[in-house]
């Protein structure tokens, strides 16, 4: 039994140790990362800077009748959305009210060095106008990437209630789209009319695929296939999801833009990390001595899975945001304190240190249980219902809180139950415990 | 030693908290509420530099000469007439609702000129104005979802606290969360702090936090009542709260170790940002445990008395 839980003590800190190598270094090729480890964490564009753009309403048919202004805002928040899908929760976008254009301010990609500012800025002023048109008869055999649109509108963007990045059963990426009832319709209309032939689907005036119509379909759901990578495919599913821009925006004018602050904001952020790191650590074990020396473990094991999340998850990290990583380190042992605060109390009521243990962390469950639900409810909320900054908080506090309460109630766990089966760690003094001479047990300290 | 009763002595902590927000309130009318260009827009002020030229500290000094919010950076463009050569711009954001007046132009332009090498009479050179960068729509959605949590949060503390009566012991946790904003909201009038993007998200962590802190001091009344049948209420609550407060206290230590520590290297390098997020979540995290302690559970308590009494009646 001794043997099991000494074992089990091993497992935990190996497994820890493990996730802290891996966060350091990361895992993989140079050019093709498995894991991506805090070297390559991509932060934001107040340490490192990034592109500032100005994009410019293009009108094909003139400003006539149009609301500019409302224009702009509406793509404003089209364009927002579509950059919070790609994890780039830092942007700032502005319109310019004086000039009617639209600045764009998103950070440099980790370690980029081919970035093409240019490239990604036409894709995202592209207006993601998707439109199911027939094909003339003439190019029913011509390659898709040749069609020109026809004009003769099938189905539009308007008809499709949402869009996911899936994969075939060919383990191709594909597009899966589910109609609205309005887009049910008209697509079962369409197929039948033109069974054997084909129909192209566009996003603005490029032509993504144009598979050729089997039969009759009448489902609320339709794919579209292509050569897609899988960020392609993503990349599509989401400009579909979050709609048309009302009007093309053509980047007029791109400028790298300097960190807003100086190259030490970083060093300063990190040393202040490292600092009360240190000094949490020794609150802890000074506090609750050999407990305590477990939660140092568990919350390296904690920060090095924080860490991992964001570089892999691609979120950009800005310098409050590595305030927020920091405070985690604070708020995080918290289940712990619980724990050992319970355990202090089963030990001075008497009991045997391994009952202690076992009903400490019993007792303690619940209270932690339930404070994190009403955490990770909370991050889940803003995670759907927020945008820009919002969400990236909603996305660190989700896992900031899974993570912590896992090495709460199991990490700390099974290490504790390990250390007390080695003969030394009777000594109640190194619960935080002393025995005195009648025997009555009383608080150290 | 005599233990501190938090159940008798919770008449002096509504009072405090009342009064505080009495003069939160007059100081809401006196000074208003300052908001910071990404939820207020303003005025973009671009100069073209010929050298060095630090934006933080530019920001800062053109902060003091005008008392407005201001976020500088610097801009480089490649030139179009030599590859190698690079133009570089000063940008600066000024907050406010109205433009910028000729004057204060004027005295932003003398305190860079004077500090810096830059060139006034660039044909470059251009002032525009700028909408807030955080649209009303992504205020408004953060205010849902955080209506929305509040709501779940208050179900799912109803639901897991039915021994507390439910409902009540929810409605005091929810109201002890809008103690902890409140009170966060009324330190940034009295200072006069701009609200940004980095005071929401402090906000969210604060919420977070104080509801934790709610739910662990809850349990230890949940478990209580089922152990000690035949105690009145008001023990329950007061040996509650003793029994959890060394946890309290060391989890606010340790966290304060952190934000303290942030708060003093950000202070001595002069890092605006991280300045103002662990300002505000120093402040809301000690109101977060102040209002577990002193206004949660006490707060229930006189609830719950109440309803008795109505009942005997």
């Amino acid at each position: 039994m001794n043997d099991n839980r000494t074992f089990k003590l091993f497992i935990i800190v190996l497994i820890i140790a493990c996730i802290c190598l891996l966060a350091i270094t990361g895992l993989g090729p140079e050019n093709a990362r498995i894991v991506k480890g805090v070297n390559e964490l991509r932060t934001g564009i107040d340490i490192r800077g990034g592109i500032s753009a100005i994009m410019q309403p293009v009108y094909d048919q003139g400003t006539e009748g149009r609301n500019v202004a409302q224009d702009l805002a509406s793509a404003r928040q089209i364009i927002e959305a579509r950059l919070d899908a790609q994890g780039i929760y830092d942007k700032t976008i502005t319109v310019d009210s004086t000039n009617n254009r639209l600045i764009i301010d998103i950070p440099w990609a980790a370690n980029e060095t081919e970035f093409n500012p240019r490239k990604a800025l036409d894709e995202l002023g592209s207006t993601g106008a998707l439109t199911f048109q027939e094909v003339d008869d003439a190019d029913q055999y011509t390659d898709h990437t040749q069609l020109k649109p026809t004009g003769r509108i099938v189905l539009t963007g308007e008809d499709v209630k949402t869009a996911s990045a899936v994969t075939d059963q060919t383990g191709n990426y594909v597009i899966l789209l589910e109609l609205k009832p309005s887009g049910v319709e008209k697509f079962s209309e369409a197929t039948a009319r033109l069974k054997y032939k084909r129909i192209a689907i566009f996003m603005d005036d490029i032509c993504l695929s144009a598979p050729t119509v089997q039969d009759r379909i009448t489902s609320s759901e339709a794919t579209i296939t292509g050569r897609f990578t899988l960020e392609e495919a993503k990349a599509l599913a989401d400009k579909i999801r979050f709609g048309a821009l009302p009007t093309k925006l053509e980047a007029v004018k791109v400028d790298s833009i300097s960190a807003q602050l100086g190259k030490g904001a970083l060093d300063v952020a990190v040393k202040a990390g490292i600092l009360s790191f240190i000094l949490v650590c020794i609150f802890m074990v000074l506090y609750y001595r050999l407990p305590g020396l477990v939660s140092v473990f568990a919350l390296c094991g904690l920060v090095a899975l924080q860490i991992l999340v964001l570089s892999n998850f691609n979120i950009s990290v800005t310098l409050p945001g590595i305030g927020g990583i920091i405070l985690s380190i604070g708020m995080s042992v918290d289940g712990n304190v619980i724990i050992f605060e319970r355990i202090k109390e089963e030990l001075k009521s008497g009991k045997t240190l391994r009952a202690s243990i076992d009903s400490g962390f019993k007792r303690a469950y619940v209270a932690i249980l339930d404070s994190n639900v009403t955490t990770i409810i909370t991050a889940i909320i803003l995670y759907i219902l927020g945008s820009g900054p919002v969400r990236g908080f909603g996305v660190t506090l989700f896992f900031g809180t899974l993570f912590s309460f896992f090495s709460a109630v199991t990490a700390s766990k099974m290490m504790l139950q390990g250390v007390s089966a080695f003969g030394f760690a009777k000594n109640k003094w190194l619960f935080g415990v002393k025995k005195d001479k009648g025997g009555k047990t009383s608080e150290a300290l | 030693m005599r233990r501190y009763d938090f159940v008798k002595n919770r008449k002096y902590a509504f009072g405090f908290s009342i009064a505080m927000f009495v003069f939160f309130a007059i100081m809401l009318i006196v000074n208003g509420i300052t908001l910071d260009i990404s939820f207020k827009g303003g005025t973009r002020m671009m100069i073209e530099t010929v050298g060095e030229v630090d934006p933080n500290k530019a920001g800062e000094l053109i902060e003091q000469a005008i008392n407005k919010k201001v976020i500088a950076s610097i801009t480089k463009t490649y030139d179009a007439a030599s590859a190698s050569a690079t133009i570089d711009m000063l940008r600066i954001d000024i907050a406010g609702n109205e433009p910028l007046t000729p004057e204060e132009e004027e005295q932003v332009k003398t305190i860079i000129a004077q500090n810096f090498p830059v060139k006034l009479e660039s044909e470059k050179n251009e002032n525009v104005s700028i909408t807030p960068t955080i649209g009303r729509e992504t205020l408004q959605r953060g205010i849902l979802a955080v209506i929305v949590s509040m709501v779940l949060i208050l179900l799912y503390v109803a639901w897991r606290f039915s021994t507390l009566g439910g409902f009540s012991a929810a409605a005091c946790a929810i109201i002890a969360l809008f103690h902890d904003v409140g009170v966060m909201f009324g330190v940034y009038i009295v200072f006069k702090l701009p609200l940004n993007d980095i005071f929401i998200a402090t906000i969210l962590t604060v919420i977070g936090y104080s509801i934790n802190d709610t739910v662990v001091v809850y349990d230890r009344i949940r478990e209580n009542t089922v152990l000690m049948k035949k105690t009145d209420q008001g023990d329950i609550v007061n040996v509650s709260i003793h029994q959890s407060l060394s946890r309290s206290i060391n989890t606010l230590a340790t966290t304060l170790i952190c934000i303290v520590t942030l708060l003093i290297y950000s202070v001595s390098n002069n890092i605006s940002s991280l300045r103002d997020f662990s300002f505000s979540l120093l402040i809301g995290v000690i109101t977060g445990v102040y209002s577990t302690i002193f206004i949660a559970s006490p707060l229930w308590l006189f609830w719950k008395e109440r309803k008795q009494k109505a009942l005997v009646k």
